[in-house]
Protein backbone atom coordinates (compact mmCIF):
# COMPACT_ATOMS: atom_id res chain seq x y z
CA UNK A 1 0.00 0.00 0.00
CA UNK A 2 2.71 2.66 1.09
CA UNK A 3 5.01 1.90 -2.21
CA UNK A 4 1.88 2.02 -4.57
CA UNK A 5 1.20 5.38 -2.56
CA UNK A 6 4.92 6.85 -3.46
CA UNK A 7 5.21 5.10 -6.38
CA UNK A 8 5.81 7.39 -9.32
CA UNK A 9 3.27 8.36 -11.77
CA UNK A 10 3.54 10.25 -14.99
CA UNK A 11 2.99 14.40 -14.80
CA UNK A 12 1.63 15.22 -17.94
CA UNK A 13 -2.03 14.63 -17.10
CA UNK A 14 -1.28 16.54 -13.27
CA UNK A 15 0.32 19.42 -16.17
CA UNK A 16 -2.57 19.61 -18.32
CA UNK A 17 -5.19 19.90 -15.29
CA UNK A 18 -2.23 22.59 -13.93
CA UNK A 19 -2.70 24.74 -16.94
CA UNK A 20 -6.68 24.09 -17.48
CA UNK A 21 -6.70 25.47 -13.57
CA UNK A 22 -3.91 28.07 -14.32
CA UNK A 23 -6.40 29.79 -17.25
CA UNK A 24 -9.30 29.36 -14.71
CA UNK A 25 -7.60 31.28 -11.90
CA UNK A 26 -6.22 33.92 -14.71
CA UNK A 27 -10.17 34.54 -15.51
CA UNK A 28 -11.29 34.37 -11.38
CA UNK A 29 -8.45 37.16 -10.31
CA UNK A 30 -9.99 39.46 -13.36
CA UNK A 31 -13.53 38.83 -11.87
CA UNK A 32 -11.97 39.44 -8.41
CA UNK A 33 -10.66 43.04 -9.52
CA UNK A 34 -14.39 44.56 -9.55
CA UNK A 35 -15.34 42.97 -6.15
CA UNK A 36 -12.00 43.83 -4.24
CA UNK A 37 -12.53 47.65 -5.74
CA UNK A 38 -15.85 47.63 -4.52
CA UNK A 39 -15.05 46.46 -1.09
CA UNK A 40 -12.66 49.05 -0.73
CA UNK A 41 -15.51 51.62 -1.56
CA UNK A 42 -17.32 53.10 1.69
CA UNK A 43 -20.58 52.69 -0.11
CA UNK A 44 -20.62 48.99 0.18
CA UNK A 45 -21.23 46.61 3.16
CA UNK A 46 -18.37 45.15 4.92
CA UNK A 47 -18.87 42.02 6.43
CA UNK A 48 -15.46 40.81 7.64
CA UNK A 49 -15.26 37.54 9.72
CA UNK A 50 -13.36 39.17 12.58
CA UNK A 51 -13.47 42.77 13.79
CA UNK A 52 -9.87 43.30 13.58
CA UNK A 53 -9.33 42.09 9.87
CA UNK A 54 -9.69 45.28 7.78
CA UNK A 55 -11.25 46.76 5.44
CA UNK A 56 -9.76 46.21 1.91
CA UNK A 57 -7.85 49.60 0.46
CA UNK A 58 -7.47 49.93 -3.15
CA UNK A 59 -4.10 49.23 -3.11
CA UNK A 60 -4.21 46.42 -1.50
CA UNK A 61 -6.82 45.46 -4.05
CA UNK A 62 -3.98 46.19 -6.75
CA UNK A 63 -1.46 44.36 -5.03
CA UNK A 64 -3.51 41.42 -4.70
CA UNK A 65 -4.89 41.09 -8.48
CA UNK A 66 -1.34 41.91 -9.29
CA UNK A 67 0.25 38.85 -7.58
CA UNK A 68 -2.88 36.95 -8.73
CA UNK A 69 -2.45 37.71 -12.38
CA UNK A 70 1.40 37.14 -12.38
CA UNK A 71 1.49 34.03 -10.10
CA UNK A 72 -1.67 32.56 -12.13
CA UNK A 73 0.20 32.81 -15.90
CA UNK A 74 3.22 31.88 -14.29
CA UNK A 75 1.44 28.90 -12.13
CA UNK A 76 0.09 27.83 -16.30
CA UNK A 77 3.35 27.87 -17.75
CA UNK A 78 4.57 25.77 -14.94
CA UNK A 79 7.38 28.09 -14.41
CA UNK A 80 8.72 27.31 -10.95
CA UNK A 81 5.29 26.08 -9.48
CA UNK A 82 6.25 25.50 -5.87
CA UNK A 83 6.62 29.43 -5.58
CA UNK A 84 4.17 30.39 -8.08
CA UNK A 85 1.56 28.03 -6.49
CA UNK A 86 2.12 29.71 -3.09
CA UNK A 87 1.91 33.53 -4.41
CA UNK A 88 -1.32 32.10 -6.25
CA UNK A 89 -2.49 30.47 -2.97
CA UNK A 90 -1.96 33.35 -0.26
CA UNK A 91 -3.65 35.71 -3.46
CA UNK A 92 -6.75 33.24 -3.30
CA UNK A 93 -6.64 33.45 0.83
CA UNK A 94 -6.34 36.78 1.51
CA UNK A 95 -9.04 37.50 -0.74
CA UNK A 96 -11.17 34.95 0.77
CA UNK A 97 -10.60 36.17 4.25
CA UNK A 98 -11.30 40.02 3.59
CA UNK A 99 -14.38 39.74 3.65
CA UNK A 100 -17.90 37.16 3.59
CA UNK A 101 -19.21 38.50 0.64
CA UNK A 102 -15.99 37.15 -1.65
CA UNK A 103 -16.70 33.61 -0.12
CA UNK A 104 -17.57 31.34 -3.16
CA UNK A 105 -17.79 27.50 -3.10
CA UNK A 106 -15.39 27.72 -6.46
CA UNK A 107 -13.09 30.33 -4.95
CA UNK A 108 -12.63 28.33 -2.10
CA UNK A 109 -12.40 24.82 -4.54
CA UNK A 110 -9.34 26.82 -5.84
CA UNK A 111 -7.75 27.61 -3.21
CA UNK A 112 -8.05 23.53 -2.07
CA UNK A 113 -6.49 22.89 -6.33
CA UNK A 114 -3.75 25.17 -5.95
CA UNK A 115 -2.70 23.97 -2.53
CA UNK A 116 -2.53 20.73 -3.67
CA UNK A 117 -0.88 21.11 -7.10
CA UNK A 118 1.39 22.42 -5.66
CA UNK A 119 1.97 20.13 -3.15
CA UNK A 120 2.28 17.59 -6.32
CA UNK A 121 4.80 19.36 -7.98
CA UNK A 122 1.95 20.34 -10.82
CA UNK A 123 4.69 21.81 -12.39
CA UNK A 124 6.67 18.71 -13.29
CA UNK A 125 4.70 17.84 -16.95
CA UNK A 126 4.05 20.22 -19.84
CA UNK A 127 5.85 22.78 -18.52
CA UNK A 128 7.92 25.46 -20.16
CA UNK A 129 11.60 24.24 -19.86
CA UNK A 130 9.91 20.86 -22.22
CA UNK A 131 11.32 18.49 -19.68
CA UNK A 132 9.04 16.08 -17.89
CA UNK A 133 10.08 14.24 -14.31
CA UNK A 134 7.93 12.24 -12.55
CA UNK A 135 5.54 12.48 -9.62
CA UNK A 136 4.54 10.57 -6.62
CA UNK A 137 1.12 8.99 -6.79
CA UNK A 138 -0.39 10.09 -3.23
CA UNK A 139 -0.54 13.75 -4.20
CA UNK A 140 -2.32 13.65 -7.29
CA UNK A 141 -4.57 10.67 -5.64
CA UNK A 142 -5.62 13.82 -3.31
CA UNK A 143 -6.95 16.11 -6.16
CA UNK A 144 -8.78 13.06 -7.18
CA UNK A 145 -9.76 12.62 -4.04
CA UNK A 146 -11.42 16.73 -3.88
CA UNK A 147 -13.29 16.02 -7.22
CA UNK A 148 -15.41 13.24 -5.73
CA UNK A 149 -15.93 15.13 -2.02
CA UNK A 150 -17.15 18.09 -4.20
CA UNK A 151 -19.69 15.96 -6.38
CA UNK A 152 -20.39 14.04 -3.48
CA UNK A 153 -21.60 16.63 -0.62
CA UNK A 154 -23.04 18.90 -4.08
CA UNK A 155 -24.81 15.72 -4.58
CA UNK A 156 -26.01 14.71 -1.22
CA UNK A 157 -26.52 18.12 0.08
CA UNK A 158 -29.09 18.93 -2.52
CA UNK A 159 -31.48 16.07 -1.00
CA UNK A 160 -34.03 17.70 0.64
CA UNK A 161 -37.62 19.14 -0.28
CA UNK A 162 -36.55 22.40 -1.94
CA UNK A 163 -34.29 21.38 -4.09
CA UNK A 164 -36.37 17.93 -5.33
CA UNK A 165 -39.27 19.70 -5.94
CA UNK A 166 -37.57 21.40 -8.49
CA UNK A 167 -38.29 25.01 -6.57
CA UNK A 168 -34.17 25.49 -6.21
CA UNK A 169 -33.77 24.97 -10.41
CA UNK A 170 -36.47 27.13 -11.00
CA UNK A 171 -34.93 30.06 -9.27
CA UNK A 172 -31.54 29.44 -10.84
CA UNK A 173 -31.73 28.76 -14.18
CA UNK A 174 -32.30 31.98 -15.26
CA UNK A 175 -29.80 34.71 -16.89
CA UNK A 176 -28.01 32.36 -18.41
CA UNK A 177 -26.20 32.82 -21.96
CA UNK A 178 -29.41 30.50 -22.94
CA UNK A 179 -32.80 31.12 -21.49
CA UNK A 180 -34.14 27.89 -20.28
CA UNK A 181 -37.42 27.04 -22.55
CA UNK A 182 -40.54 28.38 -20.59
CA UNK A 183 -42.40 25.05 -21.95
CA UNK A 184 -39.97 22.77 -19.63
CA UNK A 185 -40.47 24.88 -16.37
CA UNK A 186 -43.36 23.02 -14.99
CA UNK A 187 -42.94 21.78 -11.70
CA UNK A 188 -43.15 17.89 -13.06
CA UNK A 189 -40.05 18.82 -15.52
CA UNK A 190 -38.24 20.97 -13.15
CA UNK A 191 -38.40 18.09 -10.20
CA UNK A 192 -37.48 14.78 -12.44
CA UNK A 193 -34.18 17.38 -13.69
CA UNK A 194 -33.60 18.29 -10.04
CA UNK A 195 -33.34 14.33 -9.45
CA UNK A 196 -31.38 13.71 -12.46
CA UNK A 197 -28.64 16.63 -11.24
CA UNK A 198 -28.61 14.67 -7.76
CA UNK A 199 -28.17 11.18 -9.76
CA UNK A 200 -25.12 12.31 -12.05
CA UNK A 201 -23.27 13.80 -9.34
CA UNK A 202 -23.62 11.16 -7.01
CA UNK A 203 -22.30 9.20 -10.20
CA UNK A 204 -19.69 11.29 -10.78
CA UNK A 205 -18.54 11.21 -7.13
CA UNK A 206 -18.25 7.32 -7.25
CA UNK A 207 -17.58 6.16 -10.93
CA UNK A 208 -14.98 8.16 -11.90
CA UNK A 209 -12.89 5.50 -9.99
CA UNK A 210 -14.19 2.74 -11.72
CA UNK A 211 -12.79 2.12 -15.41
CA UNK A 212 -15.63 0.39 -16.78
CA UNK A 213 -17.87 3.42 -16.18
CA UNK A 214 -15.41 6.20 -16.74
CA UNK A 215 -16.29 7.13 -20.07
CA UNK A 216 -20.09 7.73 -18.73
CA UNK A 217 -18.97 9.28 -16.52
CA UNK A 218 -16.99 11.99 -18.43
CA UNK A 219 -19.76 12.58 -20.72
CA UNK A 220 -22.40 12.95 -17.84
CA UNK A 221 -19.58 15.82 -16.11
CA UNK A 222 -19.14 17.43 -19.23
CA UNK A 223 -23.21 17.98 -19.93
CA UNK A 224 -23.75 18.49 -16.04
CA UNK A 225 -20.91 21.11 -16.32
CA UNK A 226 -22.16 22.72 -19.83
CA UNK A 227 -25.36 22.87 -18.49
CA UNK A 228 -24.86 24.88 -15.59
CA UNK A 229 -22.34 27.21 -17.15
CA UNK A 230 -24.64 28.44 -20.59
CA UNK A 231 -28.16 27.97 -18.88
CA UNK A 232 -27.54 29.84 -15.40
CA UNK A 233 -26.52 33.72 -13.49
CA UNK A 234 -23.08 34.20 -13.28
CA UNK A 235 -21.37 32.51 -16.45
CA UNK A 236 -18.19 33.02 -15.87
CA UNK A 237 -18.39 31.83 -12.68
CA UNK A 238 -19.55 29.28 -13.35
CA UNK A 239 -17.38 28.91 -16.15
CA UNK A 240 -14.37 28.73 -14.00
CA UNK A 241 -15.85 26.27 -11.72
CA UNK A 242 -16.23 23.71 -14.80
CA UNK A 243 -13.04 23.85 -15.68
CA UNK A 244 -11.30 23.29 -12.34
CA UNK A 245 -13.36 20.19 -12.33
CA UNK A 246 -13.35 18.85 -15.94
CA UNK A 247 -9.53 19.67 -15.61
CA UNK A 248 -9.34 16.96 -13.33
CA UNK A 249 -10.98 14.34 -15.03
CA UNK A 250 -8.23 13.08 -16.88
CA UNK A 251 -6.02 12.39 -13.71
CA UNK A 252 -8.08 9.48 -13.73
CA UNK A 253 -7.66 7.91 -16.73
CA UNK A 254 -4.97 5.20 -15.91
CA UNK A 255 -2.98 2.48 -17.34
CA UNK A 256 -0.90 2.38 -21.00
CA UNK A 257 -2.99 2.01 -24.37
CA UNK A 258 -0.79 -0.51 -26.65
CA UNK A 259 -1.74 0.11 -30.62
CA UNK A 260 -1.33 -1.99 -33.37
CA UNK A 261 -1.30 -0.36 -36.28
CA UNK A 262 -0.76 -0.58 -39.66
CA UNK A 263 2.82 0.89 -40.61
CA UNK A 264 1.82 3.30 -43.64
CA UNK A 265 -1.46 4.22 -42.30
CA UNK A 266 -2.35 7.69 -41.22
CA UNK A 267 -3.14 6.19 -37.77
CA UNK A 268 0.12 6.61 -36.42
CA UNK A 269 0.35 10.40 -37.05
CA UNK A 270 -3.17 11.04 -36.03
CA UNK A 271 -2.78 9.62 -32.40
CA UNK A 272 0.61 10.71 -32.03
CA UNK A 273 -0.62 14.70 -32.59
CA UNK A 274 -3.44 14.17 -30.01
CA UNK A 275 -1.03 12.33 -27.57
CA UNK A 276 -0.79 14.89 -25.46
CA UNK A 277 -1.02 12.60 -22.01
CA UNK A 278 1.64 10.35 -23.35
CA UNK A 279 -0.42 7.17 -23.01
CA UNK A 280 -0.20 5.32 -26.10
CA UNK A 281 2.49 2.81 -27.28
CA UNK A 282 2.43 2.30 -30.96
CA UNK A 283 3.61 -0.33 -32.31
CA UNK A 284 4.14 -0.49 -36.13
CA UNK A 285 2.41 -3.62 -38.05
CA UNK A 286 3.28 -4.59 -41.73
CA UNK A 287 0.42 -6.92 -42.02
CA UNK A 288 -3.04 -6.45 -41.09
CA UNK A 289 -4.38 -3.30 -41.97
CA UNK A 290 -7.23 -3.36 -38.53
CA UNK A 291 -6.80 -0.95 -35.63
CA UNK A 292 -5.95 -3.40 -32.87
CA UNK A 293 -5.79 -1.94 -29.36
CA UNK A 294 -4.77 -3.43 -25.91
CA UNK A 295 -5.79 -2.21 -22.62
CA UNK A 296 -5.59 -3.63 -19.28
CA UNK A 297 -5.49 -6.84 -21.35
CA UNK A 298 -8.65 -5.96 -22.74
CA UNK A 299 -8.14 -6.47 -26.59
CA UNK A 300 -10.54 -4.35 -29.00
CA UNK A 301 -10.20 -3.73 -33.02
CA UNK A 302 -11.44 -1.32 -35.51
CA UNK A 303 -14.29 1.15 -34.43
CA UNK A 304 -13.96 -0.28 -31.01
CA UNK A 305 -10.25 0.28 -30.44
CA UNK A 306 -10.80 3.68 -32.15
CA UNK A 307 -13.27 5.08 -29.47
CA UNK A 308 -11.02 3.72 -26.82
CA UNK A 309 -8.20 4.85 -27.94
CA UNK A 310 -10.02 8.76 -28.34
CA UNK A 311 -11.53 8.28 -25.08
CA UNK A 312 -7.49 9.01 -23.78
CA UNK A 313 -6.45 11.77 -25.93
CA UNK A 314 -7.37 15.26 -25.65
CA UNK A 315 -9.83 17.26 -26.06
CA UNK A 316 -11.43 14.17 -27.22
CA UNK A 317 -11.33 12.27 -23.82
CA UNK A 318 -14.41 14.19 -22.71
CA UNK A 319 -16.93 13.31 -25.94
CA UNK A 320 -15.66 10.36 -27.39
CA UNK A 321 -17.68 7.79 -25.50
CA UNK A 322 -20.56 9.69 -27.72
CA UNK A 323 -19.46 6.78 -30.12
CA UNK A 324 -20.70 4.56 -27.64
CA UNK A 325 -24.35 5.26 -28.28
CA UNK A 326 -26.23 2.63 -29.90
CA UNK A 327 -27.20 4.81 -33.11
CA UNK A 328 -23.69 6.43 -33.15
CA UNK A 329 -21.85 3.26 -32.57
CA UNK A 330 -23.59 2.02 -35.77
CA UNK A 331 -22.61 4.89 -37.69
CA UNK A 332 -18.81 4.72 -36.83
CA UNK A 333 -18.35 1.20 -37.40
CA UNK A 334 -19.65 1.69 -40.93
CA UNK A 335 -17.51 5.15 -41.25
CA UNK A 336 -14.44 3.21 -39.90
CA UNK A 337 -14.61 0.37 -42.06
CA UNK A 338 -15.35 2.49 -45.30
CA UNK A 339 -11.84 4.59 -44.36
CA UNK A 340 -10.33 1.51 -43.80
CA UNK A 341 -10.95 -0.13 -47.05
CA UNK A 342 -10.17 3.54 -49.01
CA UNK A 343 -6.80 3.76 -47.72
CA UNK A 344 -6.55 -0.28 -48.43
CA UNK A 345 -7.65 0.30 -52.28
CA UNK A 346 -5.10 3.32 -52.02
CA UNK A 347 -2.77 1.68 -51.16
CA UNK A 348 -2.88 -1.18 -53.59
CA UNK B 1 17.62 15.76 7.34
CA UNK B 2 19.00 19.00 8.17
CA UNK B 3 16.84 21.89 8.11
CA UNK B 4 18.79 23.54 4.97
CA UNK B 5 18.14 20.53 2.68
CA UNK B 6 14.23 20.68 2.99
CA UNK B 7 14.96 23.29 0.92
CA UNK B 8 16.84 21.94 -1.87
CA UNK B 9 14.79 20.65 -5.49
CA UNK B 10 16.10 16.79 -4.47
CA UNK B 11 15.37 16.34 -1.09
CA UNK B 12 11.50 18.24 -2.03
CA UNK B 13 11.51 15.09 -4.36
CA UNK B 14 12.48 12.79 -1.59
CA UNK B 15 10.34 13.76 1.59
CA UNK B 16 7.16 13.18 -1.50
CA UNK B 17 8.17 9.83 -1.39
CA UNK B 18 7.78 9.05 2.34
CA UNK B 19 4.87 6.72 3.05
CA UNK B 20 4.41 7.67 6.31
CA UNK B 21 3.93 11.20 5.06
CA UNK B 22 1.44 10.31 2.53
CA UNK B 23 -0.27 8.28 4.93
CA UNK B 24 -0.31 11.53 7.22
CA UNK B 25 -1.45 13.77 4.71
CA UNK B 26 -4.00 11.86 3.02
CA UNK B 27 -5.42 11.73 6.35
CA UNK B 28 -5.33 14.77 7.68
CA UNK B 29 -6.97 15.87 3.49
CA UNK B 30 -9.70 13.22 4.39
CA UNK B 31 -10.59 14.57 8.07
CA UNK B 32 -10.96 17.89 7.12
CA UNK B 33 -12.64 17.47 3.83
CA UNK B 34 -14.95 15.29 5.44
CA UNK B 35 -15.85 16.88 8.78
CA UNK B 36 -16.33 20.11 7.89
CA UNK B 37 -18.83 19.28 5.05
CA UNK B 38 -20.42 17.02 7.23
CA UNK B 39 -20.77 19.60 10.09
CA UNK B 40 -22.58 21.80 7.12
CA UNK B 41 -25.39 19.19 6.54
CA UNK B 42 -28.43 20.31 7.76
CA UNK B 43 -27.49 24.15 8.70
CA UNK B 44 -28.55 27.26 6.80
CA UNK B 45 -27.22 30.80 6.10
CA UNK B 46 -23.44 30.84 6.73
CA UNK B 47 -23.16 27.93 8.09
CA UNK B 48 -23.46 26.33 5.09
CA UNK B 49 -19.98 28.13 3.75
CA UNK B 50 -17.31 25.35 3.07
CA UNK B 51 -19.71 22.71 2.83
CA UNK B 52 -19.60 22.07 -0.91
CA UNK B 53 -23.72 22.83 -0.85
CA UNK B 54 -23.43 24.67 -4.31
CA UNK B 55 -27.17 25.56 -5.32
CA UNK B 56 -28.63 23.28 -2.71
CA UNK B 57 -31.85 25.39 -1.32
CA UNK B 58 -33.05 28.20 -2.31
CA UNK B 59 -31.62 31.63 -1.62
CA UNK B 60 -34.33 34.20 -0.81
CA UNK B 61 -32.75 38.01 -0.57
CA UNK B 62 -35.38 40.36 1.18
CA UNK B 63 -36.44 43.61 -0.27
CA UNK B 64 -35.36 46.50 2.16
CA UNK B 65 -37.11 49.68 2.38
CA UNK B 66 -35.31 52.71 4.05
CA UNK B 67 -37.51 55.43 5.71
CA UNK B 68 -35.98 58.70 5.03
CA UNK B 69 -37.01 62.22 6.64
CA UNK B 70 -38.54 62.63 3.45
CA UNK B 71 -40.33 59.30 2.84
CA UNK B 72 -39.18 55.89 2.11
CA UNK B 73 -36.71 54.65 -0.46
CA UNK B 74 -36.87 51.14 -1.93
CA UNK B 75 -32.93 49.48 -1.66
CA UNK B 76 -31.37 48.27 -4.73
CA UNK B 77 -29.23 45.54 -3.25
CA UNK B 78 -26.39 45.47 -5.30
CA UNK B 79 -25.47 49.37 -4.57
CA UNK B 80 -24.55 48.35 -1.09
CA UNK B 81 -24.14 44.75 -1.21
CA UNK B 82 -20.51 43.40 -3.01
CA UNK B 83 -21.77 39.42 -3.37
CA UNK B 84 -25.18 39.10 -2.76
CA UNK B 85 -24.87 35.25 -1.26
CA UNK B 86 -27.11 33.53 1.09
CA UNK B 87 -24.87 32.40 3.47
CA UNK B 88 -23.96 36.00 4.57
CA UNK B 89 -26.11 37.34 7.34
CA UNK B 90 -27.86 40.39 4.95
CA UNK B 91 -30.33 40.92 7.46
CA UNK B 92 -28.52 41.36 10.58
CA UNK B 93 -25.23 43.27 8.74
CA UNK B 94 -27.41 45.42 5.78
CA UNK B 95 -29.84 47.60 8.29
CA UNK B 96 -27.33 49.55 10.21
CA UNK B 97 -24.86 49.77 7.56
CA UNK B 98 -27.82 51.57 5.59
CA UNK B 99 -28.60 53.31 8.40
CA UNK B 100 -24.92 54.79 7.96
CA UNK B 101 -24.54 55.85 4.25
CA UNK B 102 -28.11 56.84 3.61
CA UNK B 103 -28.63 60.45 4.26
CA UNK B 104 -31.36 61.19 6.20
CA UNK B 105 -32.49 57.69 7.23
CA UNK B 106 -34.33 56.93 10.50
CA UNK B 107 -35.35 53.09 10.15
CA UNK B 108 -34.81 50.55 7.83
CA UNK B 109 -37.84 47.68 7.15
CA UNK B 110 -37.57 44.32 5.14
CA UNK B 111 -40.02 41.62 5.22
CA UNK B 112 -39.42 39.78 8.43
CA UNK B 113 -38.12 42.74 10.60
CA UNK B 114 -36.84 46.53 10.63
CA UNK B 115 -34.23 48.23 12.02
CA UNK B 116 -33.92 51.74 14.16
CA UNK B 117 -31.21 54.10 13.18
Amino acid sequence: MLTWLTDTVDPRPLGLARIVIGIAAVVRGLVSWPLLTRLAGDEVLHAPYMDWIPQPSFALALGIVAVWLSAAILFTLGYRVGVTGSCLLVAILITLALDQQAYSNHLYLMAWLVGLMTLADAGAGINVSRTDRPIVRWAVLLLMMQASIVYGFSGLTKINSDFVSGRVLAASLRGGLVEFPAALRTPEFLSALALLVIAVELFLAIFLWRALLRPAAFLLGLGLHISITVLMTNTIELLVFSLEMLALYPLFLEGRLRVSVYRQSRWPDRIRRYDLLRVVDIEPQTGGRELTLSHHGIMSRGAAAHTRILEHLVPWLWVAPLLRLPGVATGHRRRHASDSLLESTADA
Amino acid sequence: MRLKDWFTVNSVRSWRRSGALALVVIGLFLAVQIAVPVSRIGVHDSARRFGWQMFSTAQETPAFVVITESGAVEVELDDYVAGPRGDVDIDGLLPPHLCNVVSGAVRVTWDSGDHEC
